[in-house]
């Protein structure tokens, strides 16, 4: 007839196998299986919580020291870190010569080696050349302009001389007497 | 290379490039050394190169030349002397008076020469502005 404690290791023992008991249960199934006088139907159980008290410790003991990789001591990691370094550093450097490439001015200058001297002074201030560029060239301008104007007058002048010498030429040849064309010449010539 | 030298310099290659017309302007390249050797005149020089094909376009001396000087009426004697000779001759009376711009052809394009003035602003004195400007043509 079983007993009431071992009813209940029996129930324990259901339960730990399902894995369903609490610490303090475990801790009682290991108390019982201790025991050297075991009933004779749990008698074969006690090896198997003789090797979960001691023998998982032993194995623990017995085995060699696992260590976990760290992040600093993997040459395979350092070498990805690395990597991730360089790309990220040659990303930025191609980045910064791109702008300064992209930033920079023509570097040819057209008015290159000219110079202003003030007062004895040498002058080749970028600026300040710029400033008497734009001076030059107003004052340029404004003679492009008179010449352009004096040209427009002077072809004026002799497209009118034509348009008179043609008129003239006509008129002559349109007379017919050459007594009016006596006198119409010596009327020009006597303005003349 | 002192500023001098360097003015000597281009003042050289303009008398060399207009060799051929060197008759042509006479009295107005003896004004522009002596303006030159004038320690006391403020001047600019100014070139400009083609920015395609990298060559001269246009070389600028500008002297700025304060009303009272002696080389003004020198200048303005130059012109007149000059005056037949350029091909193209504008002179603009404003404000009583006279700006001259004569140009003068070369081998390799032409030569301008100007005279002009203006009222200082704070000094109210008047400083005239000589100018000589050699242009190059595009040789085709």
């Amino acid at each position: 007839m079983k007993t009431e404690e071992n009813k209940q290791i029996e129930e324990l023992l259901e339960r730990f196998f399902e894995g369903r008991t609490s610490n303090e249960e475990e801790r009682a199934l290991y108390d019982f299986f201790a025991r050297a006088d075991l009933p004779p139907g749990l008698e074969s159980y006690k090896e198997l919580f003789g090797y979960f008290e001691k023998g998982i410790a032993v194995e623990f003991r017995e085995m060699p020291e696992l260590t976990l990789p760290s992040e600093t001591s993997s040459p395979n990691k350092r070498k990805i870190g690395w990597a991730v370094v360089l790309v990220v550093a040659a990303s930025i450097l191609a980045l910064l010569v791109n702008t300064f490439l992209s930033s920079r001015e023509d570097p040819f200058n057209p008015y290159e080696g000219s110079f202003i001297v003030h007062n004895g002074q040498h002058i080749t201030d970028p600026e300040r050349i710029q400033r008497e560029i734009g001076r030059m060239e107003v004052r340029q301008e404004r003679m492009e302009r008179l010449i352009r104007e004096i040209d427009r007058k002077e072809c004026l002048t002799d497209m009118a001389d034509i348009r008179v010498e043609k008129a003239y030429t006509r008129l002559m040849e349109d007379l017919s007497d050459d007594m009016p064309r006596g006198e119409i010449r010596r009327m020009l010539e006597s303005d003349e | 290379m002192g500023t001098s030298k360097i003015l000597w310099m281009v003042l050289l290659l303009l008398a060399g490039s207009v060799s051929t017309e060197l008759l042509a302007q006479k009295h107005l390249q003896e004004v522009t050394k002596k303006c030159n050797n004038q320690k006391e005149v403020n001047r600019s020089f100014i070139q400009r190169k083609n920015k395609e094909t990298k060559e001269l376009e246009r070389i600028t001396y500008d002297f700025s030349i304060p009303g009272s000087s002696p080389l003004i009426q020198e200048i303005k004697r130059a012109f007149e002397q000059d005056r037949a000779d350029a091909y193209q001759v504008a002179e603009e009376e404003k404000d009583g008076k006279t700006n001259w711009y004569y140009r003068f052809a070369t081998d390799k394009g032409s030569l301008v020469y100007s005279l002009d003035s203006r009222r200082n602003k704070t000094s109210n004195e008047e400083i005239f502005s000589f100018t000589v400007s050699e242009r190059f043509e595009k040789e085709d």
